[in-house]
C-alpha cells in the first residue's frame, strides 16, 4: 500500500484548558475523497484550520499533520508559504466574501498564481484562461475580466477552485464549499469536484454537515461529534451499516425522497456547547442506546476491515 | 372545506431605480386549505420568499389578490397589520437576528400578543411561560437572553412568539433551514404537534427538502416567477411530473440518490427576472425543450393529480 498524502495524528486544538477538537487522526490517500461530516460545534471546521496552521493566535495545535512525510505543524512560517494555496488549496463557504470586489477574477488568479510559480505575464494570462476553463467557466477568455459581482453564487464557487488550483494543489480542503448555494448548483460543485479528483488525482478532504451530501462524492467519511472522530468507515459501509448511535441518528436524517409525509425522528436534545464535553462518553445524554458503561471516556477502536468506531457498544 | 388563503393571479414587482423594474412574482395562484402545510420550493431568485411576504404584507403587491380567511387584504390600507389581525404570523430563518438580544425571552415571546391585542400585563408572562412550555422549553429559561440559548432553543422562542397572537396561519420562510440536522427534525416534531393541537395551517418556505418531504401535505414549485407544477406532495415528490420538479429532487442529497449514479444534471443557472425567456421560462435549461417551448407560454393544465404547465408532460411521461 503506497503511504497517504495527508496523515493527521493525535491533532489537538485547545484555547486555554480547553481542547476544542480532542485527538483526531486520519490519512488521505492519494487522489482519494474523504468526507468530514460534523454539526455546528464538532470541530470539523478548527480541523481544517489547525492542519493549515491558520488558526488564530489564542488557539493552540498539537499533534501532527504530515503532507506527503513533512510535518505542516514543526514548519516555519516561510516553508509553510510553500504549503498553503501551493500544495493545499482551499475553498470556502461563502464565495462571493471569499474574493475581492474591486480586482477582476483574472488579476485575482494570477496573484495566486505568481505566489507560487515563476511564470511571465502571458504565460499567466494563459494559465489564468486554461484554470477557468477546467472548472468549467463558458467563455474563460472574456469571463475572466469580470469583477466577482457580475458572476453568481455557482461561478463564484467555480472561480474559487480555480484559484486554488493556481498554486498546483495536490489536496484541496473544501469547507462547507455548498452551503449557500442552491441545490441544483450543488449538484454541479460537487459534481466539478469529483471530476476533478478523478482526472488531476487531487486529494479532497470535504468538510460538511450534510451527511447526504458527503456520501454523494467521498469514497471514506469522518463523523466528528464534540471534537471527536465517533466513527470512520467506507461510504457504503456507514450509510448501509452505521455503527455508532449518533451515525445512525445521522443516516436517519438524510431525506428519504419515497418517504413523503413521514417525520422521521431526530435526535433529542442539542449538542454541546464547543469545549463544554460532557463526562463520559460524550453522546451519552443524547444517545437512546446509552446504559451503564457510557458514563467511561470512550476510545476510537479499529473495525476491520477499513473503518473504526467510538463506542463499546457497537463493538460488544 | 374551505381555503384559508387563497391567492389570485399575484403579480409583484420591484422597483430598482434608474426606471428599471424587477417582475419577483408573475401571475402566481394558489389555494391552501384549513389544516394543510403548503410548501413553497424553487431556487434562489424564483419567487417563493417574494409570496411569503406579500401574504403577511410585508412586501408590495402590483397586482392580483390575497384572501385570507374570506378578507381581501389586498385592500387593507395596511396589509401587515390586517394580515396580523386574522391570524397570519411568520417565523424566519435566522432566531437570533429575529429576538431582541436585551429582551428576556418571555417577553419577546409576549410582545404580538400586546400589540394585537387589549393589553393586560400582569397575565403576558404567565402566558409567555406557558407557550415556552409547550414549545418544549423549560419554564427557568424564561428569564434568560437569546444568547444564552443555543441554535435549536431560539428556534423554539420565535415559535412559541408566532403561536402568542394565537394566529391561523404561520409562514415559515426558511424556518428550519438554518438548523443542525439532528436538531432540525425535533423541531419539525414540534410544529407538526403544534398544527394538530392548534388546528395551524401552514406556508412552508424551503430550500431544504430534507423538511419539505416530511410534513409538506401541498407542493408548489416556483421558477422565475412562476408556478410550473402543484399538486399533494405524494404526487409533486413521489412522481415529479415537471422536468425542472424532477431536476430540483434529483439534485438533493438523499439515499436514493446515491443508488441513482447516472441522474440527470441540470446545467446552467436560474436566469435573470428582470429579462425572462421567451415562451416557456424554464427551455434555456430543460434537457427536454423544442423549438415550440421557446416560442409558447405553457398553461398550466391538470395532470395525473396535479397541475402542471409543460407543453411535453404527456410525451415525456
Amino acid at each position: 500500500m503506497t503511504s497517504p498524502l495527508l496523515a493527521v495524528r493525535d491533532l489537538s486544538v485547545t484555547f486555554r484548558a480547553i481542547r476544542l477538537v480532542d485527538s483526531v487522526s486520519f490519512d488521505i490517500g492519494r487522489g482519494e475523497v474523504f468526507g468530514l461530516v460534523g454539526e455546528s460545534g464538532s470541530g470539523k471546521t478548527l480541523t481544517a484550520l489547525a492542519l493549515m496552521r491558520l488558526l488564530l493566535p489564542a488557539l493552540h495545535a498539537t499533534g501532527s499533520v504530515e503532507l506527503d512525510g513533512r510535518n505542516l505543524l514543526a514548519m516555519s512560517e516561510r516553508e509553510l508559504r510553500t504549503v498553503r494555496g501551493g500544495q493545499i488549496g482551499m475553498i470556502f463557504q461563502e464565495p462571493t466574501a471569499a474574493l475581492n470586489p474591486v480586482f477582476t477574477i483574472d488579476a485575482q488568479i494570477r496573484a495566486a498564481i505568481r505566489a507560487h510559480t515563476a511564470m511571465t505575464d502571458r504565460q499567466a494570462g494563459e494559465r489564468v484562461i486554461e484554470l477557468l476553463g477546467k472548472v468549467g467557466i463558458p467563455d474563460p477568455a472574456s469571463r475572466r475580466k469580470f469583477y466577482p459581482h457580475q458572476l453568481s453564487g455557482g461561478l463564484c464557487q467555480r472561480v474559487m477552485i480555480a484559484m486554488a488550483l493556481a498554486g498546483g494543489a495536490r489536496l484541496l480542503v473544501a469547507d462547507e464549499p455548498t452551503t449557500a448555494l442552491d441545490v441544483t448548483i450543488q449538484e454541479e460543485i460537487v459534481g466539478l469536484i469529483e471530476q476533478l479528483a478523478r482526472d488531476t488525482g487531487i486529494s479532497v478532504l470535504f468538510i460538511s454537515h450534510d451527511l447526504g451530501l458527503v456520501a454523494r462524492l467521498c469514497h471514506r467519511i469522518a463523523v466528528a461529534y464534540a471534537g471527536q472522530i465517533v466513527e470512520i468507515g467506507a461510504t457504503q459501509t456507514l450509510l448501509r451499516a452505521p455503527r455508532h448511535p449518533y451515525t445512525q441518528g445521522l443516516v436517519r436524517c438524510v431525506p428519504k425522497l419515497h418517504e413523503v409525509g413521514v417525520l422521521q425522528r431526530g435526535i433529542p436534545g442539542n449538542p454541546p456547547a464547543a469545549g463544554r464535553w460532557p463526562t463520559g462518553c460524550r453522546f451519552a445524554p443524547r444517545c437512546p442506546q446509552a446504559g451503564d458503561g457510557c458514563d467511561e471516556a470512550q476510545v476510537l477502536r479499529d473495525e476491520p476491515p477499513d473503518g473504526a468506531v467510538r463506542c463499546w457498544r457497537a463493538r460488544a | 372545506m374551505t381555503a384559508l388563503l387563497e391567492i389570485r393571479d399575484l403579480v409583484v414587482t420591484y422597483r430598482l431605480g434608474f426606471g428599471r423594474t424587477l417582475r419577483a412574482v408573475s401571475g402566481v395562484s394558489l389555494q391552501l386549505d384549513q389544516g394543510r402545510t403548503l410548501a413553497l420550493i424553487g431556487e434562489s431568485g424564483s419567487g417563493k420568499s417574494t409570496v411569503a411576504r406579500a401574504v403577511c404584507g410585508l412586501g408590495p403587491v402590483e397586482s392580483g389578490s390575497i384572501t385570507i380567511a374570506g378578507t381581501d387584504v389586498t385592500a387593507a390600507p395596511d396589509r401587515a397589520v390586517a394580515a396580523g389581525k386574522i391570524g397570519v404570523q411568520i417565523v424566519f430563518q435566522d432566531p437570533t437576528t429575529a429576538l431582541d438580544p436585551r429582551w428576556p425571552i418571555w417577553r419577546s415571546v409576549a410582545e404580538p400578543r400586546g400589540r394585537l391585542f387589549p393589553p393586560s400585563p400582569d397575565r403576558h408572562r404567565a402566558r409567555a411561560v406557558a407557550l415556552l412550555e409547550r414549545v418544549g422549553l423549560d419554564a427557568a429559561m424564561a428569564d434568560r437572553r437569546a444568547s444564552q440559548l443555543s441554535g435549536g432553543q431560539r428556534q423554539r422562542v420565535t415559535i412559541a412568539r408566532a403561536l402568542s397572537a394565537e394566529p391561523r396561519l404561520i409562514i415559515l420562510d426558511e424556518a428550519v433551514s438554518a438548523l443542525d440536522v439532528s436538531v432540525r427534525n425535533e423541531v419539525l416534531a414540534l410544529l407538526d404537534d403544534l398544527k394538530r393541537e392548534a388546528g395551524l395551517t401552514y406556508l412552508l418556505i424551503s430550500h431544504d427538502m430534507g423538511a419539505v418531504i416530511q410534513i409538506a401535505t401541498d407542493v408548489a414549485v416556483m421558477y422565475l416567477g412562476q408556478i410550473v407544477e402543484q399538486g399533494p406532495a405524494q404526487q409533486v415528490i413521489g412522481a415529479p411530473a415537471h422536468p425542472y420538479t424532477q431536476a430540483l429532487l434529483r439534485a438533493v442529497p438523499s439515499l436514493e440518490g446515491l443508488a441513482m449514479p447516472a441522474r440527470m444534471r441540470l446545467t446552467g443557472e436560474i436566469g435573470d427576472p428582470a429579462r425572462p425567456p421567451s415562451g416557456c421560462r424554464f427551455h434555456p435549461r430543460c434537457p427536454s425543450a423544442n423549438a415550440h417551448c421557446a416560442r409558447e407560454i405553457p398553461i398550466a393544465r391538470p395532470y395525473q393529480g396535479r397541475s402542471v404547465a409543460c407543453h411535453r408532460v404527456e410525451e415525456l411521461a
